[in-house]
């Protein structure tokens, strides 16, 4: 099902857009994963990841309103589509598959070389 | 809130590779980032964290898409630029290092050198209001020219200040005496870097006071600021807000009030302590606030934007003039300095506040020695690049087949110098590093080369990189691309009128390397010459320790005979200034009279008192007459005169003769003696007059121990500060070596000589890797002539003749153009000293024979390899 396919960042940033809902922009996100996950994220990798997601169409973007802060520039706000919300569940579903297809020994053995 | 304020160049970059419709949202995410790191971490983290998001933004997907009808091909093919420039420099692995090292050694020397540069012409610019600050120069007329002094009467300025609208604020800075002593804990301290000064001080300059409230820090008398340093050194900690400080000196205990974050060492001033101006005693502050004969105190100015400091200065003369008493006018006039003329331009004032004097004349070498190792690093890349283009031109022929454009060829050839010249920075960077430790010895200051400042030079390094590799990479592109792809095709040479161009260039490099040479050897010769000159006096194995407490004075003697007795110490001796003087030498004005005891002139003259075993403990000579008796009474009415003060005076029989000393009181003096001419200043000064007097007479008090030693210092030092500490207990032991004290009077020049030689070192170094390329390149060319040479009977001896001679040549006339060049600076240079070495043949020759010779060397090794190998290899395949 190559059609479905979500790398593990770029699925990360797609439920953190979940999480998010309306408020999901740049810094929210970065900062969203960074706390949840304790895990640094780069602006160059978050935002390249956004923009790849967005041509894949997982992900829509509008523009909001502009701060101070950001000195008159505007936020770009996301928002998951419908075939996001699908690559979402079908990736879930297939993982899912995976572990339940795991024999119960192989979870419980132990390491242990020779 | 701070004002958000991040780099515009970083912003600009990133303005001009983002995708457009991307640009407006992911940099206001980058500002928002920014502007919260600004306050939770500081502008310098936020600048960096920010550069460190752009670069990680420099990626594929982010980056504007390449416009035009090019778009595809124009990107692969600078991809493939890029890969055939990495499989070149791989494929000549010999060439590529030559190139790499050069250019990685020159840019970091360039660097280091530069950093000092930059640190020196920041010297006091970095005040929000250095652009307003002035401080006063009294300037003195005598007979022998004006002097210059950094000090005025403090009620001048105060005067100023209430009158001329133009003086915005100002501060005075004051010392009573060389030193400040104070008792922590039952601990003394004698310490100098203090001044007395008031709250206006944090407001005039920029320093700023992480504790205390700097509007009121010193507006109570026995308040004290400490900087971070004095804080660690009195009390361990930072944390002194509240400690007390007793200073036995000022009749009180001083509580800390405030604490002041380090100086910058790119201050004038060097100062930890601050004392508030109004613990000074009722009479001293008044006398400071109400006498216009007070010189002591030294003023910076603030003045108000768009003063014009020439009619200020007519009209601040003129009010000083209106206050002075007329004999006081008639003499002195003030000049107002700007304080980042400070540094550069204070050498001829004396008093002087300033710690660190600069030379500009060392920023300019320094600038140019940068300069030399930069061009002969990139004149090995273009003299590489360029001989080894013969081997090229096959792909260059096939590339104009297939439709290259020359412009691409350009291209082509400025990525490959770029793709060096990068690899080199990046290598540069870690020798910096590693350099960094060594250099700031040299030069006595404390640079820092480490993740955190690297970002401040990135800019210089880039810099640096840019212009290299347009310089070197410009000529070899053009040159290249310049072939004919028929001609090359067929197999024809190609290399024509660009040869002597390229000899040219390794002539212009050798002739760099000479100069600097030539510079190394004289410089080292002249600091030789300084420091072995006989001065007239002894200067070894003497151990001088500073009288820092009036309370020792009146039982000097008794404090001498013990010193004397510890072991190994020989005789000591007690004066006010000694010959080698580091401090000021008191003057007095010497009136000579006529033969009825009448004032016919009056001449200022250098003044020192000396007990009667200075002569012996310093082993000076008598030119006539005696010296001190050791008879108080009488020797006090005694005094010596130098030669030079002899000349001066226009004695004819000094001995015997009497003049008035007019200093501290007026009264006459029998002249007893004459010793020998001896140089009591620097080198860089000639002989001047002296008037030597008796350790009582009143123009100076005693200031010094001298204890003449023999064998280990170590213990004599120990045994002299138990000594000192019984009859001081105020101050510690103060003492110096004075041969030491004497070489710090050529410091600068001893850096600069280390300095030169290392320069001089790399240049000729980096020189040779590129001879050693341009060796290799015409052997690898000529390998086929060479065997057939041989066959034919040519001898190996012969060969190697004819492979290293046009090299010979070329160095020779190189040596040619740099001896005037280099004799025309090394003379200049040598001006700035009163003793100096003669520029002696000897030293151009020396020079000329070791490039020669160094040269010769580096292409033996390709040359012999060549003349010794078997004609059957190279002529076997064709």
């Amino acid at each position: 099902m190559k059609k479905f396919q979500l790398g593990e960042f770029e699925e990360v940033v797609m439920l953190t857009v979940g999480v998010l809902f309306k408020e999901a922009y740049g810094v929210s996100i970065k900062k969203e994963i960074e706390t949840r996950l304790s895990r640094k994220v780069s602006v160059g990798a978050l935002q390249s990841a956004l923009k790849r997601l967005e041509q894949k169409g997982y992900l829509k973007s509008q523009e909001g309103e502009a701060t101070q802060e950001r000195a008159g520039r505007p936020k770009l706000f996301f928002e998951i589509t419908a075939s996001g919300k699908k690559a979402l569940e079908h990736n879930r579903a297939t993982r899912n598959e995976l572990w339940d297809a795991i024999p119960k020994v192989a979870l419980d053995i132990k390491f242990n070389p020779f | 809130m701070e004002k958000v304020n991040p780099p515009k160049w970083l912003l600009r970059f990133f303005r001009w590779f983002c995708a457009s419709e991307l640009h407006p949202y992911i940099e206001g995410d980058l500002l928002e980032l920014y502007s919260e790191r600004l306050v939770s971490n500081g502008k310098r983290k936020a600048d960096k964290r920010l550069f460190v998001d752009i670069i990680m933004l420099f990626r594929p997907s982010i980056i504007r898409p390449f416009k035009g009808y090019h778009y595809s091909n124009n990107n692969a093919m600078l991809k493939n630029y890029f890969k055939i420039a990495l499989r070149t420099l791989w494929k000549n692995k010999a060439y590529s290092v030559i190139n790499i090292m050069g250019l990685a050694i020159s840019i970091a020397g360039a660097t280091l050198l530069l950093t000092y540069v930059k640190s020196e012409l920041s010297f006091d610019r970095f005040h929000s209001k250095a652009d307003r600050i002035v401080r006063p120069i009294l300037i003195q007329s005598t007979a022998e020219g004006d002097r210059y002094f950094s000090s005025n009467p403090a009620i001048y300025v105060q005067t100023l200040a209430e009158q001329m609208p133009e003086v915005e604020n100002y501060v005075n800075l004051l010392r009573l005496s060389g030193q400040f002593n104070v008792v922590i804990n039952n601990k003394p301290f004698t310490e100098r870097t203090y001044a007395i000064t008031t709250s206006n001080f944090f407001s005039v300059f920029d320093f700023e006071l992480i504790q205390g409230n700097s509007q009121t820090a010193l507006a109570e008398p026995f308040s004290m600021v400490l900087s971070q340093k004095q804080a660690i050194k009195f009390f361990g900690t930072e944390d002194v807000l509240g400690k007390m400080v007793e200073a036995p000196g000022y009749g009180g205990t001083f509580k800390v009030t405030g604490l002041m974050r380090d100086l910058p060492q790119n201050t004038h001033v060097e100062l930890d302590i601050l004392i508030a101006e109004r613990t000074l005693p009722e009479d001293r502050a008044r006398a400071l606030y109400q006498n216009w004969t007070d010189f002591s105190s030294t003023s910076y100015i603030v003045l108000k934007k768009g003063t014009d400091l020439a009619t200020f200065t007519t009209k601040a003369d003129a009010l000083a003039d209106s206050n002075f008493a007329k004999a006081v006018a008639d003499l002195v006039r003030f000049e107002f300095q700007p304080l980042a003329d400070i540094h550069f331009e204070s050498a001829h004032i004396e008093r002087d506040f300033a710690a660190f004097k600069g030379d500009k004349s060392y920023v300019i070498v320094f600038s140019i020695i940068a300069l030399f190792l930069i061009v002969i690093a990139a004149v090995n890349y273009m003299n590489l690049a360029t001989s080894k283009a013969v081997f090229r031109s096959k792909e260059i022929g096939i590339r104009k087949v297939v439709g290259a454009k020359r412009k691409q060829l350009v291209t082509q050839f400025l990525m490959e110098s770029f793709l060096i010249t990068g690899i080199a920075m990046v290598l540069s960077i870690g020798i910096t590093d590693l350099a960094m430790p060594f250099f700031n010895e040299l030069t006595a200051r404390t640079f820092e080369f480490n993740l955190q400042s690297i970002l401040d030079y990135a800019p210089l390094l880039l810099a640096i990189a840019i212009i290299i590799g347009l310089l070197s990479g410009i000529y070899p592109a053009v040159f290249m691309t310049k072939f004919k792809p028929v001609k090359v095709l067929k197999g024809e040479e190609t290399s024509g009128g660009s040869f002597n161009i390229r000899k040219a260039l390794v002539v212009f490099q050798f002739a760099l390397s000479t100069v600097m040479i030539i510079g190394t050897l004289v410089v080292s010769n002249q600091m030789n010459f300084i420091q072995n000159k006989y001065l007239g006096f002894n200067k070894e194995n003497l151990l001088v320790i500073d009288i820092n407490n009036g309370a020792i004075r009146p039982v000097f003697k008794i404090m001498r005979n013990e010193l004397e007795q510890i072991a190994g110490v020989s005789e000591v001796a007690v004066a006010s200034r000694i010959p080698g003087e580091w401090k000021n030498i008191n003057e007095v004005d010497v009136n000579i009279l006529d033969e009825k005891g009448i004032k016919k002139d009056s001449i200022e003259t250098y003044y020192m008192s000396f007990d009667p075993h200075m002569l012996s403990v310093f082993n000076m000579e008598l030119k006539e007459g005696e010296f001190f008796s050791g008879n108080d009474q009488s020797d006090s009415t005694k005094i010596l005169i130098n030669e030079t003060a002899v000349k001066k005076f226009g004695l004819e029989n000094p001995i015997g003769a009497i003049v008035e000393l007019e200093g501290r009181g007026k009264s006459s003096y029998t002249i007893i003696g004459v010793p020998k001419d001896f140089n009591f200043q620097s080198l860089h000064r000639g002989l001047e007059p002296m008037v030597i007097g008796a350790w009582n007479n009143p123009n100076a008090v005693i200031d010094y121990f001298i204890l003449k030693m023999e064998g280990d210092p170590k213990p004599i030092i120990e045994a002299a500060s138990l000594v000192h500490s019984k009859f001081d207990t105020r101050t510690v032991i103060e003492y110096h070596f004075l041969d030491d004290q004497l070489a710090n009077f050529y410091e600068a020049e001893r850096q600069a000589s280390v300095i030169f030689k290392i320069g001089a070192g790399l240049s000729i170094f980096i020189s040779c890797l590129g001879l050693f390329g341009l060796a290799s390149f015409t052997v690898q060319k000529r390998v086929k002539e060479l065997g057939i040479r041989k066959v034919l009977g040519a001898s190996e001896w012969s060969l190697f003749y004819m492979l290293s001679s046009s090299f010979s040549k070329q160095i020779l006339l190189a040596f040619i153009i740099a001896s005037p060049l280099a004799y025309f600076i090394m003379k200049k240079w040598l001006e700035n000293f009163e003793y100096r070495i003669d520029l002696s043949v000897g030293v151009f020759l020396l020079a000329g024979f070791g490039t020669l010779l160094i040269a010769i060397l580096t292409v033996s090794y390709r040359a012999l390899k060549a003349a010794h190998s078997n004609p059957v290899q190279s002529l076997r395949s064709e």
